[in-house]
């Protein structure tokens, strides 16, 4: 129990009369005291173990008093004023200051080892102390300047008498309580334990905003490594496509020629991919410009030479009805998502229709119909590689429906009533005020 | 006689097969080629070519944008063709404002470079449909008509843009104009048409 620790408070006076009341004792001549009652200015140089209790001089305080107080008050309650002034003096000294270790080593006794245990949890690094101070205890807790609000504002429901930033350094927060008992010792643990958290929820604050920032900075160096490399990669081709084309003016197209023409436009494939998939994994998917304007002819087109290209055997039926054929979205962005879906229809299924209608509200669609028999759900996954036999790895889908969701546009993808896929793209007819957002593509329904 | 070019690109290989495959065209012949901007204003200098051919990124130096001008610089009214892996819709309207008489792209470059060269060399700009839809909308609808431009600086600039010379510096030694009255006159002209941007105005005169 508490009463096994020193309670006794000695004290001098100066300018008044003062007798000894329970729980303190007058110091001995040449005695230090723990507390000077004084009704004048603060002596100085003093001991900064000495307390100063001011009676009747508030201005005291301004020059270092602990505690002021009137004749009046300290006549009621001289042995609570007593400890209080020695509290707050204890408060403002350096802990290695502190001879009474065994203070703190009989508090330590009197708290429960798992509240103890909760306390030490909080604080990893040891900054915790635990004192007992008289019929008080302080607490000190490295914590940020915004555990001092929570701290405070939980001193009443407490019942603390007191918390205060008694340090001058910003991350420490004191609660001062004086009150008997150790029931008040536990009251006082949510209180240390609201200033541990809200410096460990700092903590983990701060070393969350370093790791997102530590991950955004390997993204965007994997983003220019992509975008280096697409560069770089069409550098290869470039030249290789000049050089077959020297070549078939020179001998003609025999069967090797197109074997090199084939692999030279799935690599050249393979690269506008990787271009697509730079700008969708690092968050660039171009959005719509008021500017924008493709021709569904020339991108259905150019899809069917792109997908013929590499696949010269590939059955593309292309069903192009009625203009106006011109829409006001991305001609590249466009070519991308329904080079995709063609690409994807015939690499797969064998054999793709592609259909271009308009609805009466001057929408746009473009479905993309596959007669293989891909799974579905392959198309939503990114596979293994060991599963690639069946399905792609799905990332072009994956890109195809983030960069569709950029422009504003609405990507769907679901097996026909015959078992057969279909991809669907709808363009509206006027774009809408906000282009859609990258963070959330359409489902794949 | 043929058309003399410059192919300029950092990429030798790029460099190789693009020689190869205009010498192989009846109208054309490679005079001369060039890595970097420095050599590049020199070989233009030394051959005095009809277009020059310039890739986008020539390496860590200066790019073909500023080559362009450079290139423009000394030579009015020699084209200059940009090939570039980025997409158009990137760097085409700068590469205009610079004086370019067009911009293709590697990916499409193959199946259209003569096209471009032709165009290019008859003093016109070359750009791919969604970008002419781009720079110069068809809903635009020009306030006048060049038959409007009464002042003779304004008739003479518009004669020099049509014969190719689309450079400030250019235009302004052509017209023995100081530049900043040639960027007054441009802006000027570009307003009284009712045009959106200087591409346009290029497109729409050219």
């Amino acid at each position: 129990m508490l009463h096994d620790v020193q309670t006794s408070v000695t004290f001098t006076t100066e300018g008044l009369t003062l007798e000894a009341p329970a729980g303190a004792r007058r110091a001995e001549p040449g005695e230090v005291p723990d507390v000077l009652v004084a009704t004048g200015p603060v002596p100085s140089p003093r001991s900064p173990r000495v307390a100063v209790l001011a009676v009747d001089a508030p201005v005291a305080l301004a020059s270092g008093a602990d505690l002021a107080c009137t004749t009046e008050e300290l006549n009621r309650d001289p042995a609570g004023l007593l400890r209080q002034a020695w509290a707050i003096r204890r408060l403002t000294r350096p802990l290695a200051d502190d001879p009474d270790a065994e203070w703190l080593a009989a508090l330590q006794r009197e708290i429960h080892a798992d509240e103890l245990a909760l306390v030490r949890r909080h604080t990893p690094l040891g900054r915790l102390t635990l004192e007992a101070l008289g019929n008080g205890a302080r607490f000190r807790v490295a914590a940020p300047a915004s555990a001092v609000e929570e701290a405070v504002g939980l001193t009443d429901a407490d019942g603390l008498i007191g918390a205060s930033l008694a340090d001058r350094e910003p991350t420490w927060v004191v609660a001062v309580v004086s009150r008997d008992g150790a029931e008040w010792v536990r009251r006082a643990l949510p209180v240390v334990r609201a200033a541990v958290d809200a410096r460990d929820r700092a903590t983990l604050a701060d070393r969350l905003a370093e790791a997102r920032a530590t991950t955004k900075h390997h993204d965007e160096n994997i983003r220019k490594l992509l975008s280096v490399l697409t560069h770089d990669l069409r550098n290869v081709f470039f030249p290789i496509q000049l050089a077959l084309k020297v070549l078939e003016r020179q001998i003609g197209t025999p069967k090797q020629m197109g074997t090199l023409a084939r692999s030279v436009a799935t690599g050249s494939d393979l690269v506008r991919r990787l271009a697509d998939a730079t700008w969708v994994f690092g968050g660039e998917a171009p959005k719509r410009h008021p500017s924008d304007s493709s021709d569904l002819a020339e991108v259905c087109a150019k899809v069917q030479k792109r997908v013929r290209d590499r696949y010269p055997d590939a059955q593309l039926n292309i069903v192009d009805v009625v203009a106006p054929k011109v829409v006001s979205f991305s001609e590249p962005v466009l070519e991308g998502i329904v080079h995709t879906l063609v690409s994807n229809a015939v690499a797969h299924g064998g054999r793709a229709h592609l259909t271009c209608s308009y609805l009466p509200d001057g929408s746009a669609r473009v479905l993309v119909r596959n007669e293989g028999r891909l799974p579905f759900n392959d198309l939503a996954q990114i596979e293994p590689f060991q599963h690639r036999a069946r399905g792609g790895l799905g990332l072009g889908l994956y890109a195809a429906h983030h960069l569709a969701a950029a422009q504003g546009l609405s990507l769907t993808v679901s097996n026909a009533a015959d078992g057969h896929v279909e991809a669907v793209l709808t363009i509206p007819a006027e774009p809408t005020a906000e282009p859609g957002s990258t963070r959330e593509a359409p489902p794949v329904e | 006689m043929r058309d003399r070019v410059v192919v300029v690109d950092d990429h030798e290989a790029v460099r190789e097969t693009l020689r190869d495959l205009i010498e192989g065209h009846p109208r054309f012949e490679v005079v001369g080629e060039a890595e970097s901007m420095s050599q590049a204003l020199r070989v233009v200098h030394e051959q005095q070519p009809n277009l020059v051919l310039v890739d986008l990124i020539l390496g860590p130096g200066p790019h073909g944008i500023q080559l362009t001008k450079g290139i423009k610089a000394q030579l009015p009214l020699c084209p200059v063709l940009i090939l570039s892996g980025r997409h158009e819709s990137l760097f085409a309207e700068q590469a205009l404002l610079a004086g370019a008489a067009g911009y293709l792209m590697k990916d499409d470059a193959v199946d259209i470079l003569f096209d471009a060269m032709e165009v290019a060399t008859a003093g016109k700009i070359w750009l791919s449909g969604s970008m002419l839809r781009y720079l110069l909308p068809t809903s635009i609808v020009p306030t006048a008509t060049l038959g409007d431009l009464h002042d003779a600086v304004d008739r003479a600039l518009v004669a020099e843009l049509q014969r190719g010379n689309r450079s400030v510096i250019g235009l302004a030694r052509a017209l023995s104009v100081a530049p900043p009255r040639i960027e007054e006159r441009l802006v000027a002209i570009q307003h009284k048409l009712g045009l959106p941007s200087r591409a346009a105005l290029y497109l729409f005169v050219g």
